[in-house]
């Protein structure tokens, strides 16, 4: 325990001396209260909280994309295939009347995410001997193939128009009820959900305990991205990055270990696509296109490949200035499409003054490594003499 | 080391590669004897490197055969194996229609067996360092060695993600055992240092590290020594003297024929994709042929 807390504060004090750091537990700290301050009555900021929730999101997407393009090396431009269906099957799957149970949400969440992965799956077998420009443009291609399905299809997908409106319940499938805003304790002792983000539908997606539960689920991303990276798995994927050769030589199965990085890769952008779909209360795929993969790309390459702070940060940089720009260009009276022009412009500049991303992949510490036992059987060299 | 144990642990029969019209690799055929250090030497482009990633399963032979007698039995490497992850995938992406294929010898042949990939040779326990050496560059030192070892751990996503107790169990031997290894070639001290931030020795035996860490009966090195100057050359000619008394056979493609003639017990010569000269170091010496080849004369 002595040893625990010397740690702890020991991480406190170097986490103040490192500025980049300390301004990611800023950030941290910001996101984590925010929603409670700007849920008092009239708060000016409750639109800018719905920006920081579509920031938590777009990261879990932009992880799961980290996976395949930043860990196991492979260019990846259609991430919203998977981000779409984990979106549609969320929603199809909350719409039944058989799903209306407390707790459903994790349900459909975790439904749609394991349909995402099985796509990762189906798209990954073929492409396993491909790589570079030639994944891409499969990537790129499946992502059309399944937009425009999923536009024509409409007994199942709503097509053109999408699907609207989740069902107004919580997360324990009791009924959200309209009416006055009421604080967020109400006198009864009950716990009022919806307003709290600003908006004035009745829908879970708005709710704050759904923005707790996706920072929840973020947490949970990053802790299982950051420890797959640091095992046999990860190990495995950078070593397929690094040379595709020299990993098969060393007795890595590389059809094993790129559809492990299909199938997690899917399943994590599945689940971020589900919680989108939960935000926005609407579907459709003008909101899942082509654009949608480029930027998460986008945040993902600006952050850095491979690095999980890289990655957080590229999101909320991308998708902050993405979010202002919107309403800055609103006001000026131009065409909100044109912030993308700005990303051109921020990745050519990053590109050209810092290739490798804004933050890199932390290189490994030395750490204590215990003593060797004798009979490790691991260490053997020959028969052994 | 020498002569301890004559019987071949790798066959070589009637190998051919063939790239369009020119034959890299033509009609090939030796032995490489268990428990000494055999050479394959050769002018540019005699097709020494071709023979390596035959072996290692990189390219599939033209023709011929590649008996490994490393195991309990001899396995032909050359020979297509059942290739169980693309049944399943063939089979489920045709909705189990591929599975009637099985049924049929022929086609089930042509469809699901496949040439043996080279991680399933290193499995078997042949391992190699590349001529352009191949690490992993944005690793660690140590990490390079771990990748070495990942065939011989189990652990898998869940695990790793859960840290269950077989992850802690392995992860902790992998660290320690790794560590030895990098003793082993003498880079301990080095195995916090990305593998590119190595001096060029160094990734040479860190190359050497990695590929003793899939623990294998046959260690194929290309070019150990190039691009290094007298005094590196020593230390790796120590350090194969080492791996050698350790029981790896060791079968190497060299052009600095001071190490050749010092450690080698035999020597094979390619030109053009043929073998054109075998046998122990004196004797390869006053073959006219390879003098032939070797001075253009």
């Amino acid at each position: 325990m002595q040893n625990y807390q010397s740690k702890t504060s020991q991480w406190i004090a170097e986490s103040l001396r490192s500025p980049l750091r300390a301004v990611f537990i800023l950030i941290a700290l910001i996101v984590a209260v925010s929603p409670l301050i700007t849920a008092l009555p009239n708060h000016p900021g409750r639109d800018y909280v719905n920006v920081v929730l579509l920031c938590i999101i777009f990261s879990i997407v932009a992880l799961g994309l980290n996976v395949v393009t930043g860990l196991t090396g492979l260019l990846d431009i259609g991430v919203v295939v998977f981000a779409s269906i984990g979106a549609y099957t969320a929603a199809i799957l909350y719409d039944r009347q058989w799903m209306q149970f407390p707790f459903s949400f994790v349900v459909v969440l975790i439904a749609g995410g394991l349909h995402a992965a099985v796509w990762g799956l189906i798209r990954g077998a073929p492409t396993l001997r491909l790589s570079g420009d030639y994944y891409a443009i499969v990537t790129l291609a499946f992502a059309e193939i399944v937009r425009i399905v999923q536009r024509n299809e409409s007994w199942l997908t709503g097509g053109g128009q999408g699907l609207k409106g989740y069902p107004a319940v919580n997360l324990w499938g009791a009924k959200l009820t309209g009416g006055e805003y009421e604080g967020l304790l109400r006198s009864d002792g009950v716990w009022r959900y919806d307003k709290v983000l600003g908006y004035d539908g009745l829908w879970f997606g708005n709710t704050i305990e759904f923005y707790y539960l996706c920072l929840v689920i973020l947490a949970l991303t990053i802790l299982a991205v950051w420890r797959l990276e640091n095992s046999r798995t990860g190990r495995a994927w950078l070593a397929i990055k690094a040379d595709e050769t020299s990993a098969m030589s060393s007795g890595v199965n590389l059809a094993r270990y790129k559809m492990t990085a299909f199938a997690i890769s899917a399943f994590i952008a599945g689940v971020g696509g589900a919680l989108l779909g939960f935000r926005n209360n609407v579907i459709s795929t003008t909101f899942f296109d082509t654009w949608f993969s480029v930027i998460i790309l986008c945040c993902v390459v600006l952050g850095g490949m491979g690095s999980i702070a890289g990655v957080l940060g590229g999101t909320f940089i991308v998708t902050g200035l993405s979010e202002a720009l919107r309403w800055g260009l609103k006001t000026l009276d131009i065409p909100d499409d044109s912030r993308l022009l700005f990303f051109g412009a921020l990745l050519v500049v990053v590109m050209l003054f810092r290739p490798q991303g804004l933050i890199t992949r932390s290189r490994a510490k030395p750490t204590d490594i215990p003593p060797d036992s004798e009979n490790n059987s691991l260490y053997q060299i020959g028969g052994g003499s | 080391m020498n002569g301890a144990n004559e019987s071949p642990i790798l066959t070589l029969e009637n190998l051919s590669k063939h790239f369009g019209g020119v034959r890299a690799v033509d009609d090939v055929s030796f032995d490489v004897s268990a428990g000494i250090v055999t050479s394959l030497i050769g002018p540019n482009g005699a097709g020494k490197t071709t023979v390596f990633n035959l072996i290692t399963g990189l390219y599939e032979p033209t023709e011929g055969r590649i008996l490994f007698h490393g195991g309990d039995s001899s396995i032909d490497l050359a020979k297509p194996v059942f290739d169980s992850f693309y049944t399943a995938v063939l089979c489920s992406a045709t909705l189990g229609l591929g599975a009637l294929a099985l049924a049929v010898p022929p086609l089930s042949r042509r469809l699901y067996y496949r040439p043996r990939h080279p991680d399933s040779v290193a499995r078997l326990g042949v391992a190699r360092t590349f001529q352009n050496i191949r690490l992993f560059t944005d690793l660690s030192a140590l990490d390079n060695v771990k990748v070495g070892m990942h065939a011989r751990v189990k652990s898998g996503a869940l695990d790793n993600v859960l840290r269950s107790p077989r992850h802690n169990r392995e992860e902790r031997s992998v660290a320690a055992a790794a560590m030895r290894y990098l003793e082993f070639v003498g880079l301990k001290d080095r195995a916090w240092e990305d593998a590119d931030e190595l001096a060029y020795g160094e990734q040479r035996r860190l190359e050497i590290a990695r590929a003793l860490a899939t623990n294998p009966k046959l260690l194929l090195l290309d070019e150990p020594a190039a691009g290094m100057n007298a005094t590196e050359t020593n230390e790796l000619i120590e350090l194969i003297g080492k791996i050698g008394e350790a029981g790896v056979t060791v079968f190497l493609i060299e052009h600095d024929m001071k190490l050749v003639m010092e450690i080698s017990d035999r020597i094979v010569v390619l030109d053009y994709g043929r073998k054109i000269g075998e046998g122990e170091p004196q004797e390869v010496r006053s073959n006219p042929d390879v003098i032939a080849a070797y001075l253009g004369a």
